[in-house]
């Protein structure tokens, strides 16, 4: 049955552990914590044009490549301009905003109801984001019908789309809006391009994820 | 607070049988700023050699002698370490953490317990005891400080040495790469672990000698006197000297370094 | 196993060793420093997220309930481990159910306590690890040395020959281009596996939530790709909801690697939705044990606060000097000092927590401020209280509890003492000490104790001064400038 515990020694492990837990926790020696600090973290206030000017001081340090864009047909003409010719990997046409989904009509498109193997061909991964985050330079991405993790995920660059209007502070305040409904999509965190320093310390980008990261803000 | 006119110094166990000579430059320092000094001669270790090994009963022996003394007399405690220092007013609430009255005993005790330099800053409000070496810029004296750990973290005393040795004219405190690290002595440690101490040491003595310092200067006689073994060993030009020992010899005649 | 003592020999005779821990942590180190200056309020927040771990531990069941009860919601099967073989039989259950053959990993420390590898490739399931260092650790068939950077021990040079003779390309030593050959490699892995297998970073109690940070992005294709997602996971790496996730993902980056926030952070909610075209048909949490419910019932029931982000590593001159396969087993550094003896037993173990000076470094980095020298002190008293033995027989000190708590005792034996180093020295050091003490004499001399004590000269003092009258006090070499 779904969601059970799997075995009957699993069931009998359960049981064990959660006694054993409880009989600790009545002794253990758990140390005081400081006093006085505040329920949760605030965030203070800040406007949009600081939010993005944020975001950008962010993209710069993390070597992610940023473009804003005054109008819808800008935004258009710049994520045209970024992927013709190229594979693409991309969110369904109706989930990607700005209307970029007929812009790049004609372009060889992958979508995510394709295979794997084809998946895997494209050179570039073209998707929306709910939210920008500006402190880290983080783009918040949840995942649903039309929108699959592999656009962001397999091709060795990623161009993301996002309105300006969607930009936030900070993760807290991102967090703030699944308050209400606990019920979380799949989400994605990406603040920059794949990395590793696994070797020597010395940076390499790519390494698994996208190695370079395009940002189109739109207004 | 009001300043205190009387002191009891515990002189800890290496002061008192390998160093008695930095005893009696912390004595006339603090009687140079008007302080009366008291020597408990019935005080013998703060127990934390068996502490730090985990023989915990064989500490509270001997911390229970040490609470029960120091406690007799109201005057504050000066201990010139930052490690017995830590030992007294932190460590025995460990040590005691299963015995009220010892603990309470304890925690009293630590409301007047001060190492050395902690002493002078917080409780005298001082921090140039008119200490000078030399004439000038051209011939000044270059120490590199050494926080010693358990000074630094445990008890929180960044400043303090600092603020004092920066109140000695003609003192030029070097530059040390890694000056907060360890210099490996940890008691004990160095000998059981001795290798791991020794590379630690190693360390040690290249940051400083890289350093251009003719002296390090330090609150706790453990952490020198391991550096000096380590010196001599290495056959280093370089001298070890409690911050107490630098404040005298500016003061004296001795101040030709 | 080989003991404590001669992996320490060995990993100190290694230069190359010595050269590449001295670079990395002081590099990851003072990064660390940078970041977290830079951020707000840092040190409230590492408070806050204290408070958090210290909290649920407080009712670690109950939160443990309410956790799975949030997973299965979401549709995840949950199972429960008592130990490591437990664990690895479970895995090899569901992937057997499941049909799997080929499984991909991505860093997980809990799998490595349970050595799962070994058990899935016995079960005949093939098993790639897919973090660039472990993949690398993998093929040359060792251990990970750090937390956060598996191979901080080995040169490119010799990463270089590991691929060349372990998948027979063409050597080279440039980390670009050995990157770029794990990527291909990795990619045919990831595109044929039906089985992934991660540990979770934090388990977040009220949406039964998984989330895994990873800087290269191997967690997320590893959760992605594959048909079947099986998470591995402590029992104490719980958060209680995403605002205490917030705290911690902002000092779990900036302590790990000095990064404002890792690169990937993903949320996993349970298995693929209805409509998604991606992320694992199945997935299943193992809960495991392996000690962590003792280590709650006793005095380093603190270390299960710990979020694994290896800045006490970082800080740590023992560590610094012999790196982490000295200490023997998954974790290294301080918070290995005590999760191994914690989680396998003091006994065996009770070298890890001897060796090191109390300096304290560790947890003045630790973004959760665990006091680490306290656990320390707490599992040397254990080790002494399990094997009996008298402190004054291990030092060589007749007695010292009774000795040093009686005055006259202790004097005499000091100064008795006293008499006879400085026949050993009579220039007042001493080149070479007998038995235990000979280590200190192994690169250090020891100074004799001095002729008079500082009692003997603080009595003469007095006997030479008149009663009643204090000294009179020299006149300073100048005038004080400032006295506050
Ligand atoms: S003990 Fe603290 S510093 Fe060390 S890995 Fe754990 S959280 Fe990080």
């Amino acid at each position: 049955m779904s969601g059970e515990a799997s075995s009957s020694t699993s069931r009998d492990a359960r049981l064990t552990i959660l006694a054993r837990v409880r009989q600790a926790q009545i002794r253990a020696h758990i140390p005081e914590t400081k006093a006085g600090l505040p329920e949760r973290l605030a965030y203070p206030p800040t406007t949009p044009a600081a939010r993005r000017a944020r975001l950008l001081e962010e993209f710069k340090i993390l070597g992610v490549e940023a473009y804003v864009e005054e109008s819808e047909e800008a935004v258009r003409l710049r994520v045209r301009s970024l992927v013709t010719g190229k594979t693409i990997l991309s969110w369904d046409a109706d989930r990607l905003p700005y209307g970029i989904g007929e812009a790049v009509r004609g372009e060889k498109i992958y979508y995510g109801h394709d295979s794997k193997e084809d998946q895997g061909q494209a050179e570039i991964g073209l998707t929306g984001c709910q939210n920008a985050l500006a402190e880290t330079g983080t783009l918040a991405m949840t995942s649903g019908q039309g929108r699959p993790r592999s656009a962001s995920l397999m091709p060795i660059t990623h161009v993301v789309v996002i309105r300006e209007a969607d930009i936030l502070q900070g993760m807290g305040e991102f967090f703030d809006g699944f308050r209400k409904s606990p019920e979380l999509p799949y989400l994605v965190f990406i603040t920059g391009p794949s990395r590793t320093a696994d070797i020597e310390l010395s940076l390499t980008l790519g390494v698994h994820g996208p190695g370079y990261l395009i940002v189109v803000i739109g207004p | 607070m009001t300043k205190p006119k009387s002191v009891q110094l515990f002189h800890t166990c290496i002061i008192n049988e390998v160093y008695p000579e930095v005893g009696m430059s912390v004595v006339s320092i603090l009687e140079r700023l008007g302080i009366t000094v008291e020597v408990p001669l019935s005080q013998t270790c703060c127990g934390q050699p068996a502490f730090n090994a985990g023989f915990h009963a064989d500490a509270r022996k001997v911390a229970r002698h040490t609470l029960d003394l120091l406690s007799a007399n109201p005057a504050p405690v000066v201990i010139p370490s930052g490690s017995c220092g830590d030992m007294i007013t932190h460590q025995y609430h460990m040590l005691f953490a299963d015995e009220p009255e010892y603990l309470a005993k304890s925690h009293a005790l630590s409301e007047r317990c001060y190492e050395f330099s902690v002493f002078l800053v917080d409780v005298l409000g001082i921090t140039d005891i008119g200490a000078r070496f030399g004439t000038g810029a051209a011939d000044a004296f270059k120490a590199a400080y050494h926080p010693s750990c358990h000074l630094l973290r445990g008890l929180g005393a960044k400043t303090q040495p600092k603020a004092l040795l920066a109140g000695v004219q003609g003192l030029q405190c070097a530059d040390v790469h890694d000056q907060e690290e360890c210099c490996g002595f940890g008691g004990m440690f160095s000998v059981k672990n001795a290798a791991i101490s020794s590379g630690m040491l190693a360390n040690k003595l290249r940051n400083l000698e890289a350093s251009g310092a003719k002296s390090v200067v330090s609150c706790d006689m453990g952490c020198l006197m391991h550096m000096a073994g380590g010196i001599r060993r290495k056959g280093m030009k370089l001298e070890v000297k409690h911050l107490a020992q630098v404040l005298e010899e500016g003061l004296g005649e001795k101040a030709e370094l | 196993m080989s003991h404590f003592l001669d992996r320490v020999e060995t990993a100190l005779k290694d230069e190359e060793l010595k050269g590449a821990l001295d670079r990395a942590t002081e590099r990851l180190g003072s990064r660390r420093s940078a970041s977290l200056a830079s951020l707000e309020n840092s040190d409230m927040i590492r408070d806050m997220a204290r408070r958090a771990k210290m909290g649920l531990l407080k009712d670690l069941a109950g939160n443990l309930e309410t956790f799975e009860k949030n997973l299965i919601k979401n549709g995840v099967k949950v199972h429960w481990a008592e130990d490591g073989k437990a664990a690895n039989g479970l895995l090899v259950d569901i992937a057997k159910k499941a049909g799997c053959k080929r499984a991909v990993k991505s860093k997980s420390m809990a799998t490595e306590e349970t050595h799962l590898n070994h058990d899935l490739l016995e079960a005949d399931i093939d098993v790639l690890e897919t973090d660039l260092g472990e993949y690398i650790v993998q093929l040359a068939g060792t251990t990970p040395s750090h937390i956060i950077l598996p191979i901080i021990h080995m040169t490119k040079e010799r990463i270089g020959e590991v691929m060349h003779n372990k998948i027979k390309v063409p050597y080279t030593s440039d980390p670009e281009k050995l990157a770029k050959i794990a990527r291909v490699k990795l990619r045919e892995a990831f595109l044929s596996a039906d089985l992934g297998i991660t540990g979770a970073n934090f388990g977040v109690i009220d949406s039964g939530t998984i989330v895994l940070v990873s800087n290269e992005g191997n967690a997320r294709l590893v959760t992605t790709l594959p048909r079947v997602h099986v998470v591995v996971m402590g029992i104490e790496k719980l958060v209680p909801n995403l605002a205490d996730l917030d705290l911690m993902i902002k000092i779990l980056g900036r302590s790990a690697t000095g990064q404002k926030i890792t690169t990937y952070t993903s949320l996993i909610t349970g298995p693929r939705r209805a409509g998604e075209a991606d992320g694992c048909e199945e997935m299943h949490v193992i809960l495991l044990d392996n000690g962590r419910s003792r280590i709650l019932g006793g005095p380093i029931a603190e270390i299960l606060g710990c979020i694994r982000c290896g800045a006490c590593l970082n800080a740590c001159p023992v560590y610094k000097n012999i790196g982490g396969h000295a200490y023997g087993d998954t974790y290294p550094g301080p918070v290995g000092a005590i999760v191994t003896p914690g989680l396998r037993g003091i006994k065996g173990w009770k070298e890890l927590p001897d060796a090191s000076s109390l300096c304290g470094a560790c947890r003045e980095v630790c973004p959760v401020r665990l006091d680490i020298p306290r656990m320390l002190l707490e599992l040397r008293k254990h080790a002494v209280e399990e094997a009996k033995i008298p402190f004054s027989l291990r030092m060589g000190l007749w007695g010292f509890g009774e000795v040093a708590s009686r005055p006259w005792l202790y004097k005499t034996g000091a100064r008795l003492g006293g008499i006879f180093a400085r026949l050993l020295a009579p220039d007042g050091w001493i080149k070479k000490l007998p038995g235990l003490a000979g280590g200190w004499t192994r690169s250090r001399d020891m100074k004799a104790p001095a002729p008079k004590s500082f009692q003997q000269l603080w009595r003469e003092r007095a006997a030479a001064r008149p009663a009643g009258k204090p000294p009179a006090a020299p006149t300073p070499a100048r005038e004080p400038a400032h006295v506050r």
